[in-house]
C-alpha cells in the first residue's frame, strides 16, 4: 500500500497493483496507474489488452456483472472501491458514471432515461427532477435537440443522440468521475467530434477516463494517455509527449500503426 | 416432399376439423341464456351458469398460487444463480413436476388438500391443486422471458446506483412483463381445460358456489359428466363449444398481449 | 462534497433487504421441488401400505383386478397402457416428424409464422373434447366399418386419439431440435451438391436426432399420463387386449374410474396404481432430459448420402 494515496489530492483515481482475471485467464497483470483530478485520461491499446476490464473495475461493475476476480486496490477520491458492497457501492456508483460502447438506452422515454438514476437515488419531486434532467441534457449537449420531445421513447433516437443520452444519463447525479468505454466506436466522425467536445467541456469539474480504440481521438482530447498491450501497462505520459516521443518502442510502433 | 406437405396438411386439417366440428354442432345450443341460466334436470336442460362461475373461481385460485410463486422462482433462476448444483437440482425438480400426469395431481390433491388438510371438495382444494400443476409452466415461460431481456439493461441500472433487486424490479421485470404475462395466461388456459385433477379436488356439485370451501363443478367436468352419463348431447356440444372458444380466446389473447406489450416496451 | 467516511460504513438497511429478497426468491424457486416432494410423500403414504401388505409382485404381475375381492393385479392395465401408448406413437411419430420437418425446413417463413402458433394453439384443446370427438366419430367409424368392427371402443380408438393429442408435443419439440441445427450444416451439404431432401435426411435429421428422441419420449409421457380422452374411447374393460379392436383399460383410467367410489384397501390400491404411473412418468421425463443434454456433442462433418 502506498503512503501517498490519501494525502495526494491531485490524484482522483489511484490504481495500485491491480490484476484482473476471469477464471484461469489473466486479462490484466498487476498494474499501477494514477489518474489526476479534473483531467481527461486516455487509455489506448489493441483489443484484449485489459482496458475495458480495468475501466469496469473502477466502479466494480466487472466483479458484479462479468464475474471478474480483481486483486489490488482501486481508490476513487480516497475510497477503496473493491471493498465496497451494497448501499456503499451504490453510493459510489452515483459518483462514478459510466458510458458503454454501444448506445444503450433503457426502453423508456428520454426524460425517464435521464431521471432513472435520480429516482433510484430517492429523488421524487417533479420540479427537482425536471431541473436535473435538463442540466444533464445540457451538459451532454443534447438539450436543444430533444427539449420539446422529452416524452419520445429513447430507442427512437439516432445512434449519436442515443449515446449523448447515455452520457446525460451518467451525468444526472453530478458525478465526479465519468468512465467511457469506447463511446464512439459505433458512431460517425461528426457525432464523435461532438462527443469529444462534450467531454472537454466537462473538465475540470469532472474527471474523465476515456478508453478508446481511436488513437487520434486520444490525441485530440486526452491530457494524459496510457498505452496498454496484452495485459500490461506499457507507458503513461502526457499525451503530447506520448504521441511525439514515446519512451517505449512498442508504444511508438502502435501509434505508427505498425500493429493493432 | 409432397409426402411431408400432405402429412402436415392432414395433421393441421385434422386439428382444425376437431375444433370446427365441435363448434358447428354446438352453435345451435349457444346463446346468452345458455351461459347465464342454471341447469335443470342434472344439466339436460337450461344453461351452464354455475359451471362458468366455478371455472372462473377455480382458475383464479390457481393463478393466485402459481403466478407469484412461479415468477419469483423464475426471477431467482434467471437472475440470482450461476448454474450450480443447486440450480440444476431446482431445474430437474421443476422439469419432473411438469411431466407428472394430471390424474396424479388429482390423487395428490385429494389426499393432501381434501383429506389431510381437511378442506374437503372445494374451490380452494381444486384451485390450489391446479396452481401447483401449472407452476412449472409459469416458471419455464417466465424464466425464458427474463433471460431474453438484454444483459446491458442490468449493467446500466446497476451502474447508475441501483441495487440488484432494484434493477430487477425497475428495469428487468418490466421488460420481461410481456413474456411473463403470456406464460400466466397460458397457464390459465391449462387450468380451464383440466379435468382429471379437478374432479377429485373440487368435486362435482352442480350448484352456484358461494364460498371458497364450496364444492364446485367446472365446465370441463360438467362436459365430461354430460357425456359419460349420456344426459344430453345438445348440452354436451354446447358446453364443449364454450370450452373450446374460451381456450382459443385465452390463447389468442395471450399472443395478442405479447404483441401489444412488446411493441410498447421496445 | 462526498461523504467518503460514510461510504465505508457498514451495510445499510437497503442492502439487508436485498438479502432478504434473495432468500424469499430462493424459497419460491424451491417450491416446485417442494411440491414434487410433497406429491411423492403423499402418494407413497397412501399407496405403499397395501403394496407391502400384498407384495409388489401382486400388483405388477398379477393378472386379476378385482379390488373388492382382494385381487390387485395391474398387469391388464399395464398392458393396456403399453398398447395404447405404442399405438399412439405409431401414429404420432410419423405424422409429427413430417409436420416438424415441413414446418422447420420446407415451409417459407411466412407460412411457418402462421402454422407454428396454430399447432401450439391446438395443443390447448381440452382432452375431454378430444375424447368426445373420439366417442362421436371415431368409435362408430371403427365399429361400423366392415374391415374393423368390434365394439368400437377399443385400443385402436384410444391409440388414434392419443396419437393426435401428442402431435403438438412431438411437432413442437422436434421443430426446436431441427431449428437448433446450425445453418452451416445445411449450407455445407448444399454446397457439396446435395438436394434439400438429401440434406434433411443425411445431415439435419441425424444432427437433430437427440432432440427428436427427446420429443418422442416426452410425447410418450403425455400419452401414458392421459386420462379423460382414453376413458371415453378405450372401453375400459379389464382384460388383456388380444387385438387392437378389443376394449382396454389403462392405468390412468383405472384410477379415475374407481376413485370416486373406492374405499379402504381398494382406494389404497388405486394410490398404488398411482405410484406405478408416477414412477413411469418420472422415468420417461428423466430419460428425455438425459437424451437432451447429450446434444452437446462435437459437430460431425457428414457427407450427404448419395444414391
Amino acid at each position: 500500500m502506498t503512503a501517498a494515496a490519501s494525502g495526494d489530492t491531485a490524484v482522483m483515481i489511484d490504481i495500485h497493483q491491480v490484476s484482473i482475471r476471469y477464471g484461469a485467464l489473466e486479462i490484466l497483470r498487476p498494474t499501477t496507474l494514477r489518474i489526476d483530478r479534473g483531467t481527461i485520461h486516455g487509455i489506448i491499446g489493441p483489443a484484449g489488452s485489459g482496458k475495458s476490464s480495468l475501466l469496469r473495475s473502477i466502479n466494480k461493475l466487472s466483479v458484479e456483472r462479468d464475474g471478474a476476480i480483481v486483486s489490488g486496490t482501486i481508490r476513487v477520491d480516497g475510497v477503496d472501491v473493491l471493498s465496497l458492497v451494497g448501499d456503499a457501492l451504490a453510493s459510489l456508483r452515483r459518483r462514478v458514471g459510466i458510458v458503454f460502447a454501444t448506445p444503450q438506452p433503457l426502453p423508456r422515454t428520454i426524460f425517464e432515461n435521464v431521471a432513472y438514476a435520480l429516482r433510484i437515488a430517492g429523488i421524487t419531486d417533479g420540479g427537482v427532477l425536471a431541473g436535473k434532467v435538463e442540466a444533464a441534457l445540457r451538459a451532454a449537449q443534447l438539450w436543444e435537440e430533444v427539449a420539446d420531445r422529452l416524452d419520445l421513447m429513447a430507442p427512437q433516437l439516432s445512434g449519436g443522440q442515443q449515446q449523448r443520452l447515455c452520457i446525460a444519463r451518467a451525468l444526472a447525479l453530478n458525478p465526479s468521475v465519468v468512465l467511457l468505454d469506447e463511446p464512439c466506436s459505433a458512431l460517425d466522425p461528426i457525432t464523435s467530434r461532438r462527443i469529444e467536445d462534450t467531454l472537454v467541456s466537462l473538465t475540470p469539474a469532472v474527471t474523465v477516463v476515456l478508453v478508446t480504440n481511436n488513437i487520434k481521438q486520444a490525441e485530440r482530447v486526452a491530457h494524459t494517455t496510457s498505452f496498454f498491450l496484452m495485459g500490461d501497462l506499457v507507458e503513461t505520459a502526457p499525451t503530447e509527449k506520448l504521441f511525439s516521443a514515446a519512451d517505449d518502442q512498442r508504444t511508438q510502433d502502435y501509434l505508427a500503426g505498425r500493429f493493432g | 416432399m409432397m409426402l411431408m406437405w400432405s402429412a402436415t396438411a392432414a395433421t393441421i386439417g385434422l386439428l382444425l376439423f376437431i375444433v370446427g366440428f365441435v363448434l358447428r354442432r354446438g352453435a345451435g345450443t349457444l346463446s346468452w341464456e345458455f351461459l347465464t341460466s342454471n341447469p335443470r334436470h342434472s344439466g339436460a336442460l337450461g344453461g351452464i351458469l354455475p359451471t362458468v362461475v366455478s371455472t372462473i373461481y377455480v382458475s383464479a385460485a390457481a393463478v393466485v398460487v402459481a403466478a407469484p410463486l412461479g415468477v419469483a422462482a423464475a426471477v431467482y433462476l434467471a437472475e440470482y444463480t450461476n448454474e450450480s448444483r443447486l440450480t440444476r437440482f431446482i431445474r430437474s425438480g421443476t422439469e419432473a413436476l411438469a411431466g407428472i400426469p394430471s390424474i396424479i395431481f388429482g390423487l395428490f390433491g385429494f389426499a393432501f388438500f381434501v383429506t389431510a388438510l381437511g378442506m374437503g371438495w372445494s374451490i380452494l382444494s381444486g384451485g390450489l391443486t391446479l396452481g401447483l400443476m401449472i407452476l412449472p409452466t409459469v416458471i419455464r415461460t417466465s424464466e425464458e422471458a427474463l433471460r431474453a431481456v438484454p444483459g446491458y439493461y442490468r449493467d446500466v441500472a446497476q451502474s447508475l446506483g441501483a441495487s440488484k433487486w432494484q434493477s430487477i424490479r425497475t428495469v428487468v421485470l418490466p421488460a420481461a412483463a410481456p413474456g411473463v404475462m403470456t406464460g400466466v395466461v397460458l397457464g390459465i388456459g391449462r387450468a380451464v381445460s383440466e379435468t382429471a385433477a379437478v374432479i377429485f379436488t373440487a368435486g362435482v356439485a352442480l350448484k352456484m358456489p358461494w364460498s371458497p370451501f364450496d364444492s364446485a363443478r367446472t365446465m370441463s367436468v360438467h362436459f365430461y359428466t354430460l357425456t359419460m352419463e349420456g344426459i344430453s348431447d345438445e348440452m354436451a356440444y354446447g358446453t364443449a363449444s364454450v370450452l373450446v372458444m374460451t381456450i382459443l380466446a385465452i390463447n389468442l389473447g395471450a399472443y395478442w398481449l405479447m404483441n401489444q406489450l412488446t411493441k410498447r416496451y421496445r | 462534497m462526498m461523504a467518503i467516511a460514510q461510504a465505508r460504513r457498514r451495510l445499510s438497511a437497503a442492502h439487508l433487504s436485498d438479502q432478504v429478497i434473495e432468500r424469499m426468491l430462493l424459497f419460491a424457486a424451491l417450491s416446485a421441488v417442494g411440491t414434487l416432494a410433497l406429491i411423492t410423500l403423499f402418494i407413497l403414504r397412501e399407496g405403499l401400505p397395501v403394496v407391502f401388505d400384498r407384495g409388489p409382485l401382486e400388483f405388477l404381475a398379477g393378472q386379476k383386478w378385482a379390488p373388492t375381492r382382494g385381487h390387485f393385479g395391474l398387469l391388464p392395465m399395464i398392458a393396456g397402457t403399453a398398447v395404447v401408448t405404442i399405438g399412439a406413437l405409431v401414429i404420432g411419430l410419423p405424422l409429427g416428424l413430417a409436420g416438424a420437418i415441413t414446418l422447420a425446413e420446407l415451409a417459407p417463413p411466412r407460412i411457418r409464422q402462421v402454422l407454428k402458433p396454430t399447432v401450439e394453439l391446438l395443443a390447448g384443446i381440452p382432452s375431454v373434447v378430444y375424447g368426445f370427438i373420439g366417442m362421436e366419430i371415431l368409435v362408430p367409424l371403427i365399429r361400423d366399418s366392415g374391415a374393423l368392427g368390434g365394439p368400437g371402443y377399443s385400443a385402436l380408438a384410444a391409440s388414434i386419439i392419443l396419437g393426435i393429442m401428442v402431435l403438438p408435443t412431438i411437432i413442437g419439440i422436434s421443430i426446436d431440435a431441427l431449428e437448433a441445427v446450425p445453418k452451416s450444416y445445411r449450407d455445407g451439404s448444399r454446397a457439396l451438391g446435395a438436394t434439400q431432401w438429401q440434406t434433411i435426411t443425411g445431415v439435419v435429421l441425424p444432427a437433430a436426432r437427440n432432440g427428436i428422441v427427446a420429443a418422442v419420449i416426452l410425447g410418450m409421457g403425455r400419452a401414458v399420463g392421459e386420462t379423460m380422452a382414453v376413458i371415453m374411447v378405450a372401453g375400459n374393460a379389464v382384460q388383456f387386449p388380444n387385438s387392437v379392436l378389443d376394449p382396454v383399460r389403462t392405468l390412468t383410467a383405472n384410477i379415475a374410474l374407481e376413485m370416486s367410489y373406492a374405499s379402504g384397501a381398494h382406494a389404497q390400491a388405486l394410490f398404488a396404481t398411482g405410484i406405478v404411473l408416477f414412477i413411469v412418468s418420472l422415468g420417461l421425463n428423466t430419460m428425455a432430459g438425459r437424451v437432451r443434454s447429450v446434444k452437446r456433442r462435437a459437430p460431425r462433418v457428414l457427407a450427404p448420402k448419395t444414391r
